[in-house]
């Protein structure tokens, strides 16, 4: 690793400053990338479609990897004028390659318009062609049908579990009927090391060493001669780009253009095949890795890791024989920062709604500690820092990792990062992840040294095999159904048979009731994700990315099949806070006070609180559980020791459930809670009724462990003594905590140091993660009304940061709704 | 048993002292600013709130109310019998009541609440009203108990009481933020309707004890935002050997809570203009003195 500066370089700092701009080069690719439409490209789904014709018959692994091979060789590449990173997801800046062998009916209905176009979205919109349109429609959708990883997915799952999840929507894990799962840190830090032809000689040696009179060992013969396909392919990918580099070099004029497209010609003639010597040779090596990984699946957060630790030996290098100056290197990384904002996935019209901002996850960590327990920022940390606070975009998920040694001066400088409104850098505590990690059977190095994948969620670099995305479990659904005997109202799916609420002598007997609904979902989630994850092994297997996580080379395994050192699956609660609201205001108003009855509270909750015939009228019982009953946010006891209940509840329970790849090999092999919700928390609300916090139907539910939006009245320090109370560490899964600030209050030094120290204060209270808000409400209202002139305007939604002007108009709504800190 | 009656406790305060504070509001005011912008906090008694744009018009509040056919909303002001059952009936937040009795136990145990916030930032716990000197018994002891909890303690005071009473206020206070209404006494009569003679007095005693002072106005323009009352402030500064003057500019937030209180007597006056606010910011720090605005 090099050794560490402890104190930051002055040229650094003055990077850093205000006054300093992005070269001329980084300006023209940024603008570029906003005039840039996002559109729906064709060619990954023609090669893919191909290939797959071609190779009836043979095991899918091979399939799969004869068909990332072809991709690679015949997707159209291009470089653009200017770059100094080569590669990309599709044959255009900004487009979005089609992934058939997943799902392809969503994709037939809404190019038909069904039930909204493409470039007709309210939010994340897509140019499509009529040519495009044409031949996915004609040519390949046709192919795929009854082929896919949904129609597997349909076939194995229970009837029961398909009821609970995608009508009674207790979870939902629709998203993942449809696509990939992603959510890892591949072993870059290998690659760098041995390049892909370390990769290659290392499955070599294992083919030839298989026995294979053993079955077992006969078994894993295809996957090694897969993985060597996709890591060739991978080389020639780069290769491609070398040769093209060189043809646009022998016609290039400008001598210093000249220079640089020779100069990639020879990093990617280089570079992933052989180990990165250089600053630059790492950059690309890395690009070129995330890049074939996500072409083999479109499953998103195919993070970097700790990019400042392992990339600050081949910074210090440059620097020190003078190869690249401070200035370089931040050009390099703002190029970097641009390529993967250029990335994008298609998703389904439904699921904009819950991923809003076409995010890819792309997570990269900086900070933390290191292995001894010394402060782990460098230079290279803040110039990381320094383009995400220069560019402005929204890739990647900057996130620091905090921890009790870190220095005010670092996190100085991220306070006056989060002060612009980015929303990043997110930050996260080593002091409750790396004990959350312990707990469920981490190595305390591989703890020590995690990075952060997609919104939240902690894990080793290069070690573990997924997967943290899961279904979203709905607990205020789960509570609905529960007040309602165990029968969903919306639909009349009776789940369970149970007491409903006017039978409920107790307090105790609705959370025995509403427990019984957690336990009820809980399984058919399980049930749910395991049966994606089965037909993940069968259909859709994962040679690239397998040869890149620890353990399934060794193993001769594919990840699905139990090939990861460490697995899990997740699962991202919705609305956890606001369930506890709507428990605590059943508990103050009926069982403590008897302000109301079990009938009123109940008749209320069926009317929508709008029958004003009884006496108090439906809107009075409103007023009375919003204003009468504590709310989670507010260091109020009652509220937050049911939010604590829940969580306890519900991650114990949860994490003795076994995934597939439980007994396989992997560490681990069970569920983990998390409160990722992304933007979930808005279409969760749209099924769920009126609900005893004063809720009305439809309307979102908390995002988070964040308070419901509008409901912490007191401060982000009581808010922060509220979530002290939850047990943090049995979320390994990943703590997902919104606050919103009005710039007024950070405005001169003062605002920064007292930031800083409302982070430290978090962090005291054992809170996990934090990420802020920091735009003025008229500024978003106004951008609302006159988005052309808010291009570039950035918020956080849940876990990453989007463009406010893609995003749909019940998320922009629900963002301008939570509550704002600003203090007298 | 000595209790305080406190009219709000605002968490995460960033500008009534250093770092992240607590501040205490207690309730009653000998004087009677032009400008007040807590008009709920000048009474001792318990006083109404009332939001209109949170009532619901549902009238619980009437049928509650022990006078014959309820009280008038809005206007009614003070309840006879200080009663607090409409505030009770109401479920929609419109009514807020102005005070609540605290004892130094029960104050100890919410300002406790954020100690890690305080230690993080050097901040603490700010005694603000009204006037915290109405109250001086309490906040001696109030003050006594944080000095023991490790807890820094800062008072905002106008500085108008006996000497005695302000000397047993602060005596365990380790901040004191000493507002200047105005230096010259009729004008000061005019607008707070009392004399400056006792406040003046006051400053140059707490300013003889070493205790730390930091100099208050709340400028309002026309008023006392002119170069020479600043220049006179900056002369009653170091006369008193204090090292710092803070700004703060009106402002009209006070305006729904006199028009919620029934109070019809609500005056607007400006802002001084912000290149004002600079030029006097200017001023002071070349006198040699820190000067900020807001705090």
């Amino acid at each position: 690793m090099g050794a560490q500066l402890t104190l930051i370089s002055n040229e650094v700092l003055e990077l850093l400053d205000d006054s300093i701009n992005v070269r001329p080069r980084i300006q023209k690719l940024r603008k570029e990338f906003f005039n840039k439409a996002p559109s729906v490209c064709v060619q990954r789904a023609r090669l893919y479609t191909k290939s797959h014709q071609e190779t009836e018959g043979k095991p899918m692994i091979l399939r799969r990897a004869l068909a990332l091979e072809k991709i690679l060789n015949e997707i159209d590449i291009y470089i653009l004028d200017g770059e100094l990173l080569v590669g990309s997801l599709s044959e255009t800046p900004r487009g979005a390659s089609v992934f058939p062998e997943f799902a392809v009916n969503w994709l037939r209905e809404e190019l038909k318009g069904n039930p909204v176009a493409f470039p007709d979205r309210g939010g994340d919109p897509y140019a499509v062609s009529e040519e495009v349109k044409k031949e996915l429609l004609e040519d390949i959708i046709p192919y795929w049908y009854g082929k896919t990883h949904e129609d597997r997915v349909k076939s194995l799952m229970p009837e029961e579990s398909w009821r609970a999840g995608m009508e009674v929507k207790g979870f939902d894990d629709s998203w993942l009927v449809i696509s990939g799962d992603g959510h890892t840190i591949p072993d870059y830090i290998k690659v760098l090391k041995v390049g892909m032809a370390g990769i290659i000689r290392e499955a070599e040696d294992h083919l030839k060493n298989l026995d294979l009179a053993e079955p077992d060992e006969l078994a894993k013969e295809p996957f090694y001669r897969a993985v060597i396909i996709t890591a060739k392919a991978l080389i020639s990918y780069a290769k491609r780009l070398s040769s093209l580099a060189a043809e646009k070099a022998g016609t290039e004029t400008d001598p210093v253009r000249k220079k640089e497209l020779l100069e990639i010609s020879r990093v990617c003639a280089k570079v992933p095949e052989h180990p990165a010597e250089n600053f630059k040779e790492a950059v690309q090596s890395l690009l070129f890795l995330n890049i074939g990984i996500q072409m083999e699946n479109n499953g998103h957060s195919i993070s970097f890791g700790r990019v400042d630790q392992y990339l600050y030996s081949y910074y210090a290098q440059a620097l020190a024989d003078g190869s690249l100056s401070n200035e370089d290197v931040l050009e390099l990384l703002n190029c970097f920062w641009i390529k993967l904002n250029s990335f994008s996935k298609l998703r389904d019209f439904d699921n904009t709604k819950f991923f809003v901002g076409n995010p890819l996850f792309q997570n990269l960590t900086i900070g933390g500690q290191t292995l001894d327990g010394r402060d782990a920022v460098n230079d290279l940390s803040y110039l990381c820092l320094c383009s995400t606070k220069k560019l402005k975009m929204v890739q990647p998920s900057l996130v620091v990792r905090y921890f009790n040694g870190i220095s005010n001066q670092f996190l100085g400088e991220c306070a006056k990062v989060i002060r612009t409104g980015l929303g990043m850098p997110a930050i996260f505590s080593d002091e409750v992840i790396i004990p959350s990690m312990l707990n469920i059977g981490y190595s305390m190095d591989d703890a020590v040294d995690y990075g952060i994948v997609g919104c939240v969620e902690p894990a080793p670099q290069g070690k573990i095999g997924g997967r943290y995305g899961a279904a979203f479990p709905s607990p205020v659904k789960m509570l609905e159904i529960a007040l309602n005997g165990g029968l969903d109202p919306r639909t009349g799916i009776r789940c369970t048979n149970g007491k409903k609420l006017v039978e409920c002598e107790s307090f105790d007997d609705v959370m025995e009731q509403f427990k019984g609904q957690m336990d009820y979902f809980l399984k058919q989630h399980v049930i749910f994700d395991n049966v994606i994850d089965i037909s993940y092994r069968d259909m859709t297997p994962n040679p690239l990315l397998s040869s890149v996580i620890e353990g399934c080379l060794d193993r001769g395994k594919e990840i699905k099949e139990g090939g990861a050192k460490y697995d899990f699956t997740g699962g991202q609660i919705v609305g956890l806070t606001c369930a506890a609201n709507a428990l605590c205001a059943l508990k103050t108003l009926i069982y403590d006070s008897g302000k109301l009855t079990k009938e009123q509270f109940a008749h209320a909750l069926a009317t929508n609180y709008e029958d004003n015939s009884t006496d108090p009228k439906g809107e009075e019982i409103r007023q009375m559980a919003l204003n009468w009953a504590p709310k989670f946010g507010n260091n109020d006891d009652p509220a937050d020791s049911l939010a604590s209940e829940i969580t306890r509840y519900w991650a114990t329970e949860k994490m003795k459930q076994k995934n597939t790849r439980y007994g396989k090999g992997p560490i681990g092999g069970r569920f983990i809670p998390s409160t990722a919700t992304v933007s979930a928390n808005v279409p969760s609300g749209y099924v769920i009724g009126a609900t005893p916090d004063g809720r009305k139907s439809g309307d979102p539910v908390s995002e988070g462990i964040s308070a419901y939006r509008g409901s912490d009245k007191q401060g982000p320090t009581a808010l922060i003594n509220s979530l002290g109370k939850i047990p943090n560490t049995l979320m390994p899964g990943g703590q997902l905590l919104n606050v919103k600030l009005n710039p007024s209050t950070l405005e001169g030094d003062k605002g920064i140091q007292n930031l800083v120290a409302l982070i430290r204060t978090l962090f005291d209270a054992k809170g996990m993660h934090v990420q802020f808000n920091v735009v003025d409400k008229k500024i978003l209202e106004d951008a609302r009304s006159h988005g052309e002139n808010y291009q570039d305007l950035i918020v956080r939604v849940a876990g990453y940061s989007a463009f406010f002007v893609t995003l749909d108009k019940d998320v922009q709504e629900d963002i301008m709704m939570r509550t704002e800190h600003s203090f007298a | 048993m000595t209790r305080g009656v406190i009219f709000d406790i605002q968490k995460f305060s960033l500008n009534d002292g250093s770092g992240i504070r607590t501040t205490v509001f207690l309730k009653g005011c000998p004087l009677r600013c032009a400008w007040c912008s807590n008009p709920e906090s000048q009474e001792t008694g318990l006083q109404r709130i009332y939001w209109k744009k949170k009532c619901i018009g549902c009238g619980r509040c009437v049928r509650v109310c022990p006078k014959e056919k309820g009280c008038q909303l809005p206007g009614y002001i003070v309840c006879e019998n200080q009663c607090d059952l409409c505030i009770h009936a109401c479920p929609a937040g419109a009514l807020q009541g102005t005070a609540k009795l605290y004892s130094v136990g029960e104050l100890a145990e919410a300002i406790k609440q954020d100690v890690r916030a305080y230690y993080r930032s050097g901040g603490g716990v700010t005694f603000s009203g009204g006037e915290s000197l109405f109250q001086w018994q309490f906040v001696r002891e109030a003050a006594r108990c944080f000095n023991s909890m490790l807890i820094h303690s800062a008072i905002e005071t106008c500085g108008f009481a006996p000497w005695e009473q302000m000397w047993n206020a602060v005596e365990f206070i380790d901040l004191i933020l000493f507002d200047i209404k105005h230096l010259d006494s009729a004008i000061h009569q005019k607008y707070t309707g009392a004399p400056n003679e006792l406040i003046l007095e006051n400053l140059k005693k707490l300013a003889e004890t070493g205790k730390e002072i930091i100099i208050r106005i709340p400028l309002i323009q026309g008023i006392n935002d002119g170069e020479d009352h600043t220049d006179r402030l900056i002369w009653l500064a170091r006369e008193n050997n204090i090292k710092e003057i803070h700004l703060l500019p009106y402002h009209a937030w006070g305006k729904p809570k006199h028009e919620g209180l029934g109070y019809d007597n609500f005056h607007k006056f400006e802002r001084p203009a912000d290149e004002k606010l600079n030029f006097l910011i200017k001023k002071i720090s070349r006198s040699g003195l820190q000067s900020v605005i807001g705090g």
